[in-house]
């Protein structure tokens, strides 16, 4: 690295030295500047000027640099463009002796930034951790600007899954690891798929996980993490401890607003993986990839961005008990009855600014004094919220009810007496802290403004005595206070006055006795300014012994934002309040798809009924044309019970949804990142993952597995998956199949029990053949493939073609596939008796001669 | 030479439909109708360009079936009514079987329906009265009828269509009833792809507040009831008056009409609570028995005649005058006028006008006076005291207008028959038969209000008058009483010449503006003003005073948000 001679550049590059990985803002008087490198990079990614001047001995350094007022603004652009910044302010007044001294106060990176310019007000700002042990491997999850936190641990075996689903569904802008870790290809590489979430080593890693449960024993001040949940967990410890470990480094203090850690959804909510989060479009279009038009697009009607945050996390949290689901539906459903209350308490909320961002800067010492006016505000349009729905009977609404606190009156109060209405942004400059707080400061602004009143005083009584018209008393920082008097009456100033300055058409003078004034009135400036610095900072410490408080009373606005939320949904989309629970049944009436019909003409949008149960409507094998809407219905069916277990009304004329533990939706068209994978081989593992974890409880959606291979083995493989499904004793997963491959529908005459057919409806009595959009029972005979081609433009020579290929196919698969079921039906039922007296007899307690009599059972069987 | 010929079978068709569908309005207006009788829960418009390109209402009503399409678009077809009977009891909104075949003799008219039982839907087109092939369609249960090339057959009839806002204007002013009539019911309107109105079902006051505008604060509702009739609804407060009759609405068992004597007698009700020439904000709803009213007037059937008007007249006064002596009302208003006007710095005296956009809501609180503070007169004009809960600004000359003209009023009541003068030397007054027998009916009461007056045959002697009427021509009062008792109005005690004459009275006598009052006549001015009974407008509807709470004060020095 260069050498330096001056000391200046020697003592940024000893700074630079301890933030090797971030971009330094070393800040100059005015000015943040970036050097070398740092500046070359600023630069080109602020579109800033590069400037090389001259340091003395130094010869030429390429600097840039940015206002300091206007940091934030920049800094947003660096940490979105991935870099993080240590912030290097100057911690002594510039004096003439020696160099200033200089320190970085904070580390700004994607995952720790705190400022506004840099956040999605209704998203979150996850920073992750992930510490990969032998068996186990632990993760953390925190947003330092909200204080949230969470950890989880999963077998080492499937990290990545499990990983990946987190990483999808709380999008991490920062993931930090061991430096060992980050050594890893395989690691490296699987991180690298998600282009939004950083990558950064954690060097002091070690410093802070050595002792992992000691270190969040203190932070928390907890005497055991069971708690937490995590007491056994030595990884999630691990990445925990590791998290607040960055985060303490980054933002160089205690962070006492980081809440204590609950544990990601595991058990507690319905699990949605990647390919369910993504094929049903829940916070981004698989086509467009945007939010617009997908369900958290539609469903998000809340007001603040408290309940903003809270509705993403409700939609990936669906909750798994019938009691918690019944609390929120229950709320919903007042709330959806009494539409003045719900406009007026929904106008209340508006008006409430992001606490828990406020809070969580002033935890870390960000905050400014208009904020805290804000926050004042805000509190107190808590309290009003509270005021109006103290009165409701739901459970719900009483328990958030309650945690907005009567005390945040006393702050509300407290802040009301402390600060003066319209403060200034800058307490250094005073301005900040009401009268009649601290008698010191009183006196001092009465002195300050009996020592301005003495100098109008002055300025009027010098005026008559010397005749001068035109004589005023100014200021300016360099001179301080000064009479002005203009050319044409210079001849008449008075011996005493002291010239000290000649302009074009004027001179400025000092007397004494002004001097002397001058001097009170800027002692008393400073006194003020170091006074109201002290007194903010005690209101502030003041205001973070409310932090809990105010936490709770956040969240408790967030989730009674999205309950009225949901109400409004309920009634401006007309939705209904399903059943959960009641029985081991789906049964929708006339349900929509909740973001298809927003997109169509005001009910245009066909509905359609559902039923599925355990028993004899266990899978519905649904073929159709394409573009019939084979997919809308079974994603209907799927975002139907999902929003019924987030505690929402649905978009169906009556609903009656049981309680499941997990929806899969496997579907043809996907996004999944990972190279290197075919398209079928995407297929088969997440169709295998479906099998391996589908309970009873589950709902699945499959639609058109194995049509990325040849016809044969698409259908053989399909064949497979939906008689598996149905004929696995322990679990019997409530499914929708949609397939075009129609030899499928005799599986129906298989398992009466279990299949029932059901087509997409087309009338084909038309030329172009109708869309019906209308499910109905039974199979259908044709795909209309021709049809569609021909309404896509497809050539005529070509669509001909096709129509007698069609024809012929179709005559020879007749002949062949004929005799499937009847063989079909006594293989299965055959095989399946087998199987089932092999479970059943003991070996250990059979003779040789009943072994082979039971052999002999067996094999007139099969 | 031109020769008589019986017109075509089509001819008669278009002629005949001219009389109901005149324009999208009528279109939308029998679409809504027909899905409303179909007993629907929700009724969605849709409409391009003010209705000329495209109608569509969809319903989730009960539905056709099939074979019913076909009948449903012939003249003279309805399920509505089966017998002559069911005329007299008329239930539901159409009955004609008109509307329908008349829409597809003049436009394409896609009639697409499901029943609740059926699975698939069907749908028939009839372009300019040609039938097209039922076919299927995959719908929710209930009717969905497009209408699209209206009077393009017809270039005529088209010529007379006005612009796009002018025919969505006219759509909404018969849709908007039917909106405000049917809370139960789930609206929504949709033009050129934009929301217009997006309402679910609610009570009637929510109905009101999203289609009107109008909160409940600023609505009195009523319900008034004799043997035979109910009159319910919503009175407006006086400041919601303005220059058009647009938010008035009258529903006689639940069909909107219009009738100028029924909203004349509302604003007569509410007397000097109205500046002149306003309208007041009305929803009522007249329940009669259905065998009294006849809504076959005409094919459109916006107009109702029923028996007895006079009767049904006199109920409405009553509970108009009742609702309003119940709310005992003040001006309150909230900050935003007064920004304007301090955006703008001029110090005009307030307006009423200026203050009506911004005055809301009109309620009731008791008003202590500060004792100690002391009352401010600005310009010799306005009074400004400190309240319980703010400050009050008061016009002196309006608030001791009003204070005297109640005085007088008062007096007037309690004196009336004992100020008597004798008129010398006696007058008759020559009316005509029908004023005459009316004022002969009414007798007593003349005397009880002091008039000593013998009765000849068609002339009357006038004796004696209430000394408030003394000099006056008696020709022209006579008549004006005779006149009130005619148009069935229960002859006022107060008639607008007393009025005038006590208004005229009260303000001559009353406090100027520009007059400097001292401390103590100030106190006294709000004392009695605040003790008196109606002390919100003066007698010429101006307001008195204009009070500002402090949350009001603090929204305009922007000390909350």
């Amino acid at each position: 690295m260069r050498e330096f001679q001056t000391p200046m550049m020697q003592q940024y590059l000893e700074i630079k030295r301890q933030y090797p990985d971030c971009l330094l803002f070393f800040r100059l008087g005015d000015f943040y500047e970036l050097f070398l490198e740092d500046a070359e990079l600023g630069a080109r990614v602020l579109g800033i000027t590069l400037t090389a001047r001259p340091r003395g001995k130094d010869g030429h350094v390429p600097m840039a640099g940015v206002p300091f007022h206007a940091a934030d603004s920049y800094l947003a652009k660096l940490v979105a463009a991935g870099y993080k910044v240590a912030i290097c302010e100057q911690m002594s007044e510039p004096n003439k002796k020696g160099i200033v001294e200089r320190e970085v106060v904070r580390v700004v990176t994607p995952g720790t930034v705190m400022s506004d310019a840099s956040l999605h007000a209704r998203k979150n700002n996850y920073v992750c951790a992930v510490s990969i042990g032998k068996k186990w491997v632990g993760c953390a999850l925190a947003d330092i600007s909200t204080g949230s936190f969470y950890t989880s641990e999963f077998p080492v075996a499937t990290w990545k899954k499990e990983l990946d689903t987190i990483i999808l569904t709380y999008e991490p802008r920062e993931v930090i690891l061991a430096k060992d870790d980050y050594a890893q290809y395989e690691v490296i590489s699987f991180f690298t798929d998600y282009q939004d979430c950083n990558l950064t080593v954690f060097h002091e890693w070690e410093q802070y996980t050595t002792d992992a449960r000691s270190y969040l024993k203190e932070h928390f001040k907890v005497a055991t993490l069971s708690g937490f949940g995590i007491e056994k967990k030595i990884q999630a410890q691990v990445a925990a401890a590791a998290l607040l470990g960055y985060v303490t480094t980054t933002q160089k203090t205690t962070v006492v607003h980081l809440q204590a850690p609950g544990q990601l959804a595991a058990g507690h909510a319905v699990v949605l993986d990647r390919s369910t989060i993504s094929n049903l479009e829940l916070f981004k279009t698989i086509r467009e990839g945007g939010a617009k038009g997908s369900l958290l697009d539609t469903l998000d009607t809340t007001k603040s961005a408290l309940g903003a945050r809270m509705v993403r996390r409700w939609i990936v949290e669906p909750l798994v008990t019938k009691k918690a689901i019944g609390r929120r539906l229950q709320a919903v459903e007042e709330l959806a009855q009494n539409q003045q209350l719900r406009e007026k308490t929904q106008k209340t909320i508006s008006q409430i600014h992001d606490v828990e961002r406020s809070i969580s800067r002033f935890s870390v010492g960000l905050g400014i004094p208009p904020e805290l006016i804000r926050l004042k505000h805000s509190l107190a349009h808590m309290l009003e919220v509270k005021t109006n729905l103290e009165t409701c009977a739901a459970a719900h609404i009483q328990e958030s009810c309650e945690g907005l606190s009567e005390q945040l009156s006393e702050l509300v109060t407290y802040l009301d007496t402390h600060l003066l209405e319209d403060p200034r942004v800058d307490v250094k400059k005073g301005g900040v802290i009401a009268r009649g707080i601290s008698k010191e400061l009183d006196e001092l602004y009465a002195l300050k403004k009996g020592d301005t009143d003495w100098i109008l005083e002055f300025e009027k009584t010098e005026r008559e005595k010397t005749g001068i018209t035109s004589l005023k008393v100014k200021s300016n920082k360099v001179f301080g206070y000064y009479i002005e008097v203009s050319k044409s009456y210079v001849h008449l100033v008075p011996g005493e006055y002291d010239r000290k300055q000649t302009l074009v058409n004027g001179e400025r003078f000092i007397t004494p006795e002004l001097k002397k004034y001058e001097e009170r009135i800027v002692t008393a400036e400073e006194k003020i300014e170091t006074l109201e610095v002290a007194l903010f900072a005690e209101v502030v410490e003041k205001v973070l012994t409310y932090l809990v408080v105010m936490q709770t009373a956040a969240v408790s606005i967030a989730e009674l934002d999205c309950l009225l939320a949901f109400a409004q949904n309920a009634v401006e989309k007309r939705y209904c309040k399903p059943v959960v629970g009641l029985s081991d049944e789906i049964k929708i009436t006339a349900g929509r798809h909740p973001v298809v019909e927003t997109i169509q003409e005001r009910g245009q949008f066909v509905p359609n009924d559902t039923f599925l149960n355990a028993s004899d409507h266990q899978l519905l094998l649904i073929t159709g044309p394409n573009m019939a809407g084979k997919s809308v219905y079974m994603r209907q069916v799927a975002l139907i019970v999902l929003l019924a277990h987030i505690g929402s009304f649905v978009p169906a004329r009556e609903a009656q949804i049981s309680v499941v533990d997990r929806i899969f939706v496997r579907s043809g068209a996907s996004d999944f990142i990972t190279s290197g994978m075919s398209t079928f081989m995407v297929e088969m593992v997440e169709a295998a993952t479906i099998l391996r974890h589908a309970t009873s409880k589950s709902l699945i959606i499959m639609d058109e597995i194995g049509r990325g291979t040849s016809t044969y083995d698409g259908i053989s493989i399909a064949w497979a998956i939906a008689e598996y499904l149905v004929s696995s004793t322990d679990s019997k997963p409530k499914t929708l199949f949609a397939t075009h491959y129609h030899e499928l529908q005799q599986l129906e005459k298989v398992f009466k029990k279990s299949i029932k057919n059901v087509h997409v409806a087309i009338d084909d009595t038309t030329d172009p053949p109708t869309f019906l959009h209308t499910v109905l029972e039974g199979g259908a005979s044709h795909s209309f493939g021709v049809a569609v081609a021909k309404m896509a433009g497809v050539p005529p020579e070509v669509t001909k073609r096709a129509e007698v290929l069609l024809v012929e196919l179709e005559a020879q698969a007749a002949q062949t596939v004929s005799v499937v079921p009847s063989d079909l039906d006594t293989k299965v039922s055959g095989v399946s008796e087998v199987v089932r007296i092999l479970k059943t007899t003991d070996l250990d307690s059979c003779t040789p001669l009943e072994a082979l009599q039971l052999l002999e059972e067996l094999k007139k069987k099969v | 030479m031109i020769r008589i010929k019986e017109l075509s079978a089509d001819l008669k068709a278009q002629i005949a439909a001219g009389q109901v569908i005149e324009n999208p309005a009528s279109v939308v207006k029998e679409l809504v109708e027909n899905a409303l009788d179909a007993g629907a829960t929700a009724i969605d418009i849709i409409l391009e360009k003010g209705g000329t390109h495209r109608i569509t209402v969809a319903d989730n009503g009960c539905g056709m079936y099939s074979e019913e399409l076909s009948l449903a678009v012939q003249p003279q077809s309805t399920s509505k009514i089966a017998t002559v009977e069911d005329l007299a009891q008329l239930l539901s909104f159409g009955f004609r079987g008109e509307a329908l075949a008349s829409m597809a003799t003049v436009a394409a008219v896609t009639l697409a329906s499901r029943v609740a039982e059926e699975k698939i839907g069907s749908q028939l087109t009839v372009t300019q009265g040609k039938l097209g092939a039922v076919t299927q369609v995959g719908m929710s249960p209930g009717t969905s009828v497009t209408v699209t090339k209206l009077f393009e057959a017809t270039p005529a009839r088209k010529k007379f269509l006005k612009s796009e806002a002018t025919e969505q204007k006219k759509i909404l002013s018969v849709v908007v009833p039917l909106i405000l009539v049917h809370p139960e019911v789930a609206f929504s309107l949709i033009h050129n792809t934009k929301t217009v109105i997006d309402v679910p079902a609610q009570t009637p006051e929510e109905r009101i507040a999203a289609v009107l505008r109008l909160h409940s604060g600023v609505l009195f509702p009523f319900e008034y009831s004799d043997q035979h009739y109910t009159v319910a609804g919503f009175l407006g407060a006086p400041q919601l008056a303005n220059k058009g009759s647009h938010r008035q609405f009258l529903f006689i068992n639940g069909r909107p009409t219009h009738r100028s004597d029924l909203a004349k007698v509302v604003k007569d009700a509410y007397g000097t609570l109205l500046e002149p020439r306003s309208f007041p904000v009305f929803i009522l709803y007249l329940t009669l028995p259905q065998e009294m009213v006849d809504v076959n007037v005409n094919p459109k059937k916006d107009t109702v005649t029923f028996y007895n008007e006079t009767a049904v007249r006199t109920l409405v006064q009553q509970a108009v005058v009742e609702v309003l002596e119940r709310e005992d009302l003040h001006y309150t208003s909230h900050g935003q006028g007064f920004e304007a006007l301090l955006r703008t710095k001029t110090m005009e005296p307030v307006t009423a006008s200026v203050l009506r956009s911004d005055i809301d809501p009109w309620t009731v609180k008791d008003f202590s006076l500060d004792d100690s503070a002391e009352i401010l007169q600005v310009h010799n004009l306005y009074l400004i005291a400190q309240t319980s809960h703010g400050i009050v600004i008061i016009d002196q000359h309006a608030a001791h207008e009003r204070i005297l003209y109640q005085q007088f009023l008062e007096a007037f009541e309690a004196k009336k028959s004992q100020l008597v003068t004798k008129v010398r030397p006696q007058v008759t007054v020559t009316l005509s038969t029908e004023e005459f027998a009316a004022l002969s009916e009414k007798q007593a009461i003349l005397q009880e209000m002091g008039f000593l007056l013998q009765f000849l045959g068609d002339a009357i002697k006038v004796k004696a008058v209430p000394t408030l009427f003394s000099g006056r021509n008696f020709t022209e009062l006579f008549s004006e009483f005779a006149a009130d008792l005619l148009s069935d109005r229960e002859i006022s005690e107060l008639d607008s010449t007393t009025h005038r004459t006590l208004a005229f009275l009260a303000c001559r006598t009353a406090i100027k503006a520009g007059e400097p009052l001292a401390q103590d006549e100030r106190r006294r001015l709000l004392e009695k003003l605040f003790s008196t009974k109606t002390q919100f407008t003066c007698p010429h509807g101006r307001p008195v005073y204009i009070d500002l709470e402090m949350h009001d004060l603090h929204k305009l020095f922007k000390r909350i948000l």
